[in-house]
C-alpha cells in the first residue's frame, strides 16, 4: 500500500491537469484581453505602443499611484466576496449593488450624527461598519426569503430590488441627511472620528484594506473549513443532492443572504469612510455589479477574488490616472479587458479543444 | 463476401477526456441476420453504435457499408443510407399521433402542407406489412411502453432501414412483450433486414441471435454462433471470470428479527391520479424485500414518499415502531434510514465535488467528523480514505472529482456513503442500473452483508433478475397497487412475475396482505 501511495505522489506534472489547466486558461485569457486592448489602441492612439506600456506600468511609477490601486481594490474585493457566496450556493443574485448603496446611506446616518459618534476612531468606525453590515443583512434577507420560501427568481428580484433601494436611499440622503441650504446630492460631512485612518504614508491606503484581507480569509475558512461552507458548496453544485442528503435549502438560503448582505454592507461603509468625506453617490455606484464580474474572473474562490479585484483595480486605476494627461485612454477602455476576461474565463469551452487534443495524443501514445 | 452488409475494421475511439472506448474493433454483419453485441456497461457498445449511426466519429479505423467505405456525417446521413436505430430512451413526440411520429422528418407532401391522408395510409399499410398490431391514429402519449417501441421500429422501417440497431429493447418490456418483439424480429430477418441487438439479458441474446459478438473493455472478444455457445461461456467472456448465479450461500440466518419498516395504506395522488394505491408491506431486520414491476407503476412515488423527497399524503410509515410520516429527510436519516437513489447523477452525487465531499454528505455532522462550526478535516479525509479502500473505489486520490470516475465507481461512492451511516433500513432503488457486472456484483455482496448484519433492505429494480437474486421476499406492483406477494422467491419464475407485472393476474387480498407482518 505504501509503495502505491508513493508512485501516486510522483505523478508527472501535466498542463492538462485541473489546476495547471485552469491557471493556464486565466493567463491566456489575460494575454488575449491585453492584445485586444492593444489593437484598440492602435486604432485610437497616434502612439499605441507608448500608451499601451504606460497603461501597464503607470501605477508602478509612484507610491501614491500604487496606493490608488490598492484603495480602488477594496470595494471590489468586498463586492466580489459577497457575490461569490451567492454564486457558490447556486444563486444568481445581484442585489449587492442595491445593498452597497443603501448600506452606505445607513453608514452615513451614523457617521454624520454627533449622538452616535464617541470621538474614538476605532469605536466610531466600527459602529458605522457594523451598522452598515447589519442593514446589508436585513436588506438581503428580503430577496433571500422570497427565494427560499416561494422560489422566486433571485435575479429578477434582486435587480428590481436594487432600483427600489436606490430610490429610497437617494430620498433619505436628499431629505434627511443633507445639510440644509446646500444644493446637490451630498450628505452632511462625516465626523472625523468615523473615518478610517491612512496606514501607508504618502498614499491614500486606509485601514479598510486590512479589513478586506481579513474578510478574504474569513470567507475562505467559511467556505472550506466549516459545516456551513460545506453545505453551501454542495447545494451550489447539485441542489438535488443536497436535499437528498438531508440539508435544508430554506435555512441555508437565509444564512447565505444574511452573510453576503453583511459583507456587502461592510464593503460599502469601508469604501465611504475610507476615501469619501460625505455621501456623494447620486447614482448606483456600480460596485455590486462589478462584484459579479470579480467573482466570475476569480472563479468563485476567495483567493481568486482577491487576485481578480487587484488586477481589475490595477487597470482601472491606471486608466483613471492616465485620463488626466492622455486624451486617448479612458476608463471605458478597461471595460474591453473586463468583458473579454469574463467571457473567456467563464466560458467552459475556451481552450478545451486544445486540452482534449493533448489528452487524446497522450492516450494514443500510451495505447 | 457478398452477404456482408456492414463491416467494421479496426475501429478505435478515444474520447476527448482520455477514455479509450473502443480499441481495434472488428465486426462483420451479414445481411439478414440477427447479430447481438454483448458486453458490460462501459465496455464500449454504445460508443460503437454511435459510430455506426454517425453520432460519433471514430478516432481511427474504417467502416464498410455494402462493400464501400462509408463515413456517415451524422445520423441523418446514416438514416438516408438505410441504417435505423431504436434508442433505449424513446425519441417520440407525445402529443403527436403514431402516424405523425412515424412520418416526422420525411412527411408525404401536398404542396407545402403535410398530406395527412397519405401519411395515414402509408403508415397503416406499413403496420400491416410487418404485422404490427397498432392503431396509427392514437396519440403516442396514450400508448404503453411496448407500443411506443413499436412506433420507434416502424419509424426506422418507414425510412427503409436495412440495418436496424436495437439498444436494449427488452429492458423496458415484460417477458410476454419480449416474446412478441422476438416474433417480429424473426419476421424482419425473413424480409432481409439485418438486426443489431444489444442486450444485457444473455438468455434472450442466446434465444434470438444468429451470431453474437462479445466486447470487453473496448475490444472484441470474438464472434460466436449462438448455437455453439452457452450462457456460462458468454458470461465468462463478458466479464473475464466466472460469476455466481445464486446468493443463497451468502445469506445467513439472522436471529431476533424485529420489525424495521411498516407501511400501511400508503396512497399517493398526483393530479387526481392514484400513483400509489393503498400499499401495505413490512420489512424485518435481516431481510431483503424486493419490489418488482414495470417502471412507472408507482415504485418511484412509493420510494419518494418513504424517503421524504415527496410530501406524505395518506397512510402511515413506521420505522422501528415510530411513525415517520412527516419527518424531514434529515429526520428520517437520523432515525436510521439510508437511501441509494434511482439516479446517481441527479440525486446521488455532486459530480463536480471531490470524492471525499461526496462521501460525507450524510455524515458530516457526526461528532467525529465535525464540531459545532468547523469540519474536522483530518478525520474526514481518514474516513473517506477508509471508505475508498473498503469499497475498492478505483481512484488515485479521494480528492479527485467524482465526475472523473466510471459509472460503477460513482455508484460505489453512493453505496459506500449510505453504508457508512450503518442504517437499520436501507432503501436501494435500482442499485446497479447501468453499471458493469463486476461493480454490480460487488454492490450485491455489500447489500447481502448488510442484511446479514441485521439491516432491513428494500430493493426496487427494473431488472427482474436482480430482484430475484437478492430478495428474501418479493412484492409486485402494478398500476400503483401491490398485486402479488411471495414469501420466498425460490420457485418464482420470471414468466409468472411477468403476468403479475402486466396486470393479467392478481393475488387475493389475503395473499397480498401477507406482505405485512402482524404484531
Amino acid at each position: 500500500m505504501s509503495t502505491k501511495r508513493i508512485t501516486n505522489n510522483v505523478k508527472k506534472f501535466k498542463w492538462t491537469d485541473e489546476l495547471p489547466f485552469e491557471s493556464l486558461r486565466v493567463v491566456v485569457a489575460i494575454l488575449v484581453a491585453l492584445v485586444v486592448t492593444f489593437l484598440v489602441l492602435c486604432f485610437a492612439s497616434p502612439n499605441p505602443v507608448n500608451d499601451f506600456v504606460s497603461l501597464l506600468t503607470y501605477p508602478l511609477k509612484k507610491p501614491f499611484y500604487f496606493g490608488y490601486v490598492l484603495v480602488k481594490m477594496v470595494p471590489l474585493c468586498f463586492a466580489g466576496l459577497a457575490t461569490l457566496l451567492y454564486f457558490r450556493t447556486g444563486l444568481f443574485n445581484l442585489s449587492t449593488e442595491g445593498v452597497f448603496y443603501f448600506s452606505g446611506v445607513v453608514c452615513t446616518y451614523f457617521a454624520v450624527s454627533e449622538t452616535f459618534m464617541t470621538g474614538n476612531g476605532i469605536i466610531d468606525s466600527a459602529i458605522c461598519i457594523l451598522m452598515a453590515g447589519i442593514s446589508g443583512s436585513l436588506l438581503a434577507m428580503i430577496p433571500g426569503y422570497l427565494k427560499a420560501k416561494f422560489g422566486a427568481d433571485e435575479m429578477v428580484i434582486s435587480l428590481m430590488f436594487n432600483s427600489i433601494l436606490y430610490g429610497i436611499g437617494f430620498w433619505i440622503i436628499k431629505n434627511k441627511l443633507a445639510i440644509t441650504g446646500v444644493s446637490g446630492t451630498s450628505s452632511a460631512p462625516f465626523i472625523k472620528s468615523a473615518k478610517l485612518s491612512y496606514i501607508i504614508p504618502k498614499t491614500q491606503v486606509h485601514s479598510g484594506i486590512i479589513i478586506a484581507l481579513i474578510m478574504v480569509v474569513v470567507v475562505y475558512i467559511l467556505l472550506f473549513k466549516t459545516k456551513l461552507g460545506y453545505s453551501i458548496r454542495m447545494t451550489g453544485l447539485n441542489r438535488n443532492f443536497a436535499k437528498y442528503s438531508g440539508m435544508s435549502a430554506f435555512g441555508l438560503f437565509m444564512v447565505v443572504h444574511i452573510i453576503a448582505g453583511f459583507i456587502g454592507g461592510m464593503g460599502s461603509a469601508v469604501e465611504l469612510l475610507g476615501i469619501y468625506d460625505a455621501f456623494t453617490w447620486s447614482v448606483l455606484p456600480g460596485l455590486g455589479f462589478t462584484g459579479a464580474l470579480i467573482a466570475n474572473i476569480g472563479k468563485n474562490h476567495p483567493i481568486g477574488v482577491l487576485l481578480a479585484s487587484f488586477g481589475i483595480s490595477y487597470l482601472r486605476a491606471s486608466a483613471q490616472l492616465l485620463a488626466n494627461s492622455n486624451p486617448v485612454i479612458d476608463i471605458k477602455l478597461i471595460s474591453i479587458v473586463e468583458v473579454i476576461l469574463t467571457l473567456l474565463i467563464s466560458s467552459q469551452y475556451f481552450l478545451r479543444k486544445w486540452r482534449e487534443k493533448q489528452i487524446v495524443k497522450e492516450g494514443q501514445a500510451n495505447g | 463476401m457478398e452477404d456482408v452488409i456492414l463491416k467494421l475494421v479496426d475501429i478505435t475511439k478515444i474520447y476527448p477526456n482520455g477514455t479509450v472506448a473502443n480499441k481495434g474493433i472488428n465486426i462483420e454483419l451479414k445481411k439478414g441476420e440477427i447479430h447481438s453485441i454483448v458486453g458490460e456497461n462501459g465496455a464500449g457498445k454504445s460508443t460503437l453504435m454511435k459510430i455506426i449511426f454517425g453520432i460519433e466519429k471514430q478516432t481511427s479505423g474504417k467502416i464498410f457499408y455494402k462493400g464501400e467505405e462509408a463515413n456517415f456525417k451524422n445520423s441523418m446521413d446514416a438514416i438516408d443510407n438505410g441504417i435505423g436505430m431504436v434508442h433505449q430512451h424513446f425519441m417520440l413526440i407525445p402529443s403527436f399521433t403514431v402516424a405523425e411520429n412515424i412520418v416526422l422528418g420525411a412527411e408525404p407532401k401536398k404542396g407545402v402542407f403535410v398530406n395527412r391522408k397519405e401519411a395515414l395510409e402509408k403508415t397503416k399499410s406499413l403496420a400491416v406489412k410487418y404485422n404490427f398490431d397498432i392503431d396509427v391514429t392514437k396519440k403516442v402519449s396514450d400508448l404503453n411502453v411496448s407500443e411506443k417501441q413499436k412506433v420507434e421500429i416502424l419509424k426506422t422501417l418507414y425510412r427503409d432501414a436495412e440495418v436496424i440497431i436495437l439498444d436494449e429493447p427488452t429492458a423496458v418490456l415484460t417477458p410476454q412483450e419480449t416474446q412478441q418483439l422476438f416474433e417480429q424480429l424473426k419476421h424482419f430477418k425473413e424480409t432481409g433486414h439485418t438486426i443489431v441487438f444489444i442486450s444485457h439479458k444473455l438468455n434472450e441474446v442466446l434465444e434470438i441471435s444468429d451470431r453474437i459478438t462479445v466486447i470487453r473493455k473496448g475490444e472484441t472478444k470474438g464472434t460466436y454462433d449462438a448455437s455453439d455457445i452457452t450462457i456460462e461461456k458468454l458470461t465468462e467472456l463478458i466479464i473475464g471470470r466466472k460469476l455466481e448465479t445464486s446468493y443463497d450461500d451468502l445469506k445467513k440466518d439472522v436471529e431476533n428479527k424485529e420489525l424495521v419498516l411498516d407501511v400501511r395504506n400508503l396512497t399517493v395522488t398526483d393530479n387526481g391520479v392514484k400513483k400509489v394505491d393503498n400499499v401495505n408491506f413490512s420489512i424485518r431486520s435481516g431481510e431483503i424485500l424486493g419490489v418488482a414491476g414495470v417502471q412507472g407503476n408507482g415504485q418511484e412515488e412509493l420510494i419518494k414518499v418513504i424517503t421524504g423527497l415527496r410530501a406524505h399524503q395518506e397512510g402511515s410509515v413506521k420505522l422501528e415502531g415510530k411513525v415517520i410520516n412527516d419527518l424531514t429527510i434529515k429526520g428520517k436519516r437520523n432515525s436510521g434510514m439510508s437511501y441509494i437513489p434511482e439516479d446517481r447523477m441527479i440525486d446521488g452525487c455532486a459530480a463536480q465535488a471531490t470524492i471525499q465531499d461526496n462521501l460525507i454528505s450524510t455524515t458530516y455532522e457526526r461528532p467525529d467528523l465535525s464540531g459545532k462550526l468547523f469540519l474536522n478535516g483530518k478525520s474526514i479525509t481518514k474516513a473517506a480514505k477508509d471508505l475508498v479502500e473498503r469499497f475498492s473505489i478505483k481512484t488515485n486520490s479521494e480528492k479527485e472529482k467524482v465526475s472523473a470516475l466510471s459509472g460503477g465507481n460513482i455508484q460505489k461512492v453512493v453505496v459506500a456513503r449510505e453504508w457508512s451511516t450503518k442504517p437499520k433500513l436501507m432503501i436501494a432503488e435500482q442499485p446497479t442500473r447501468g453499471i458493469d457486472i463486476g461493480s454490480a456484483n460487488y454492490i450485491h455482496h455489500e447489500l447481502i452483508d448488510m442484511r446479514n448484519d441485521g439491516a432491513g433492505i428494500l430493493v426496487v429494480s427494473a431488472d427482474l433478475n436482480e430482484v430475484l437474486l437478492l430478495s428474501d421476499r418479493l412484492i409486485v406492483m402494478y398500476d400503483g397497487q401491490v398485486v402479488a406477494h411471495f414469501n420466498s422467491v425460490k420457485d418464482v419464475t420470471e414468466n409468472e412475475l411477468g403476468l403479475y407485472m402486466l396486470g393479467v393476474k392478481k393475488q387475493s387480498e389475503e395473499e397480498i396482505m401477507g406482505a405485512c407482518y402482524e404484531y
